[in-house]
């Protein structure tokens, strides 16, 4: 396996662009990207497109828009790890020796309200496979479990809304307090409104390139240094035999990928400066801080209550705000994740810059058991 | 299941089938269809094709499980779909027939106050839902708490 370099990454602020189509918005941040390499277009031999839901070939209409070059386009659909996926895919492409340059973009537009999950499946049929009450489900389990409370899951949604306000790309730019967060409108108990990512639209875009040749675009090139991509493995837990939502144990899916992508990288936990994880809702984030292994089973309250995850804590995570305040355009999240770990890496973040980050992770699940995990360092 | 159908109301409908059937009689409890291996005797619900616990490639055997549980954790579900009502209680229930063995359900005939985990709990049938295309009510196995 070849080494790869992320040399040029862009984004468009997640929010609402009704006056915009899926190929006007999603080609924004490929010129980004673009620019940001210092590369044309035609400089890219394969572009891998995640989303889930702009139809047939959407990734081909969008690319059109910076020229009809014959490269191989791909879409990806898988779930809301479509964009770590697409981002994947061109990463093994390149350190596999097939291509040097490649695109990975993730773009989602949206409906509001509640996502619509698989059409026949045996839990929608049932009423159960609500994505916040299958959440839900999990956080009275570790309330119960741990005697975590309302209150700290409360501070993880005020967390990723103070560190929104400091990210021009976030969907929110607003503070919320606990009382704010509790006060808000019961969702699926203990999951309150503002516990909830909202959905929303937006793209972001990668350029990534084999390192030997990162060099001619770039002095200071940003390495990929772990890839992990799973689906749910069989195990004595309440995931695999009801829903892609796993009750965190040894074998939850986020810490079986995490724990791959530490081996990857020959790095550990510890070695982290920056997390970009998926808080869909502010109960996971707080579960998800175990299964990545940044603190021990049960002390995700007390990584939130000790500022542990703040910026200017011991491990920052989310400083962009996360899905929570800077939004979820289901395909674009994965590459956005990325692209802040980029910027972060690149200590280009302004007022929620991570001091000195070397090191950053992102992690992205998605329903019905998919997770993705990506390292990447400086 | 499709002789039990008779026992509905000309109102209801019931959930497709494969998930669970209806009393075989008055002395009966409704049961939900889990997944036995033949090799190593683990029991899944819903039922899969092939054991995911051991390597058989003997297709599983429909086994008929899931009359008593234990509430393991739940939700009270006060936004979803529209035809749904709400607010409902939505659990996991724990199930005796195997290690691990858990399936996701409504309660019935309790209150959000009254829910406990750990709690003792029954099978049931009831409306999960009204059906979009007929109007009708849909009828699934729900749990309600055992009161024996
Ligand atoms: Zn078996």
């Amino acid at each position: 396996m070849r080494d790869v370099a992320v040399i040029g990454v862009d984004m468009t602020q997640f929010g609402r662009y009704e006056d915009k189509s899926i190929e006007e918005l999603a080609v924004t941040p490929v010129i980004g990207a673009l620019k940001d390499a210092g590369i044309q277009w035609k400089a890219v031999e394969a572009a891998y497109v995640g989303h889930e839901y702009q139809g047939l070939a959407a990734g081909q209409r969008i690319l059109a828009g910076v020229g009809a070059s014959g490269i191989p386009i791909t879409n990806i659909e898988n779930a809301c790890s479509a964009g770590a996926t697409a981002f994947r895919e061109a990463y093994l492409m390149i350190a596999l020796g097939m291509y040097d340059i490649v695109l990975a973009l993730g773009c989602e537009k949206m409906d509001r309200g509640l996502i619509q999950q698989l059409p026949d499946d045996t839990w929608r049929t049932l009423g159960t496979d609500l994505i916040p009450s299958q959440f839900a489900l999990i956080a009275r389990w570790h309330m119960e479990k741990y005697g975590t409370t309302r209150e700290q899951f409360a501070k993880v949604a005020v967390k990723a809304h103070r560190n929104g306000v400091l990210n021009p790309y976030a969907q929110y730019r607003k503070e919320e307090t606990v009382e704010e967060v509790l006060d808000s409108r019961m969702i699926s108990d203990p999951i309150t409104l503002l516990m909830c990512c909202p959905t929303g639209d937006g793209a972001a875009a990668a350029i990534l390139c084999s390192m030997e040749k990162a060099g001619q675009f770039t002095t200071n090139p940003v390495k990929v240094a772990a890839s992990a991509l799973n689906s749910m493995i069989y195990t004595e837990g309440i995931g695999t035999q009801n829903f892609g939502s796993c009750i965190p144990s040894a074998q939850s899916i986020i810490t079986v990928s995490a724990r791959e992508a530490y081996e990857q990288a020959g790095l550990g936990p510890e070695d982290l400066d920056v997390v970009e994880l998926h808080d869909a809702f502010a109960t996971s984030e707080l579960i998800h801080y175990e299964e990545l292994d940044l603190c021990k089973a049960g002390e995700g309250g007390r990584l939130i209550d000790e500022g542990a995850v703040d910026l200017g804590g011991r491990i920052p995570v989310n400083p962009s705000g996360g899905l929570l305040a800077k939004g979820h355009p289901l395909g674009a999240t994965g590459v956005a994740q990325i692209v802040e770990i980029v910027w972060q890496l690149r200590g280009v973040c302004g007022d929620r810059q991570v001091e000195g980050a070397k090191v950053g992770l992102a992690e992205v699940a998605g329903t019905a058991g998919v997770n993705a995990t990506h390292i990447l360092t400086r | 299941m499709k002789k039990e159908k008779m026992k509905l109301k000309e109102n209801e409908i019931p959930v497709r089938e494969g998930i669970f059937v209806f009393p075989k009689d008055e002395n009966d409890t409704p049961h939900l269809i889990g997944g036995k291996c033949l090799d190593c005797g683990d029991i899944c619900f819903p039922k899969r094709i092939l054991c995911d616990a051991c390597e058989s490639e003997e297709p599983l055997e429909e086994v008929l499980i899931g009359e008593k549980g234990v509430l393991n954790t739940y939700t009270v579900v006060r936004l979803g779909y529209p035809n749904f009502d709400l607010p409902y209680i939505m659990a996991i229930v724990t199930l005796p027939e195997s290690d691990d063995l858990h399936a996701v359900a409504q309660l019935e005939d309790c209150e959000p106050e009254e829910v406990r985990i750990g709690m003792q709990l029954a099978i049931t049938t009831g409306k999960i839902k009204t059906d979009f295309s007929t109007g009708k009510d849909v009828i699934a196995y729900k749990y309600r708490p055992a009161r024996d």
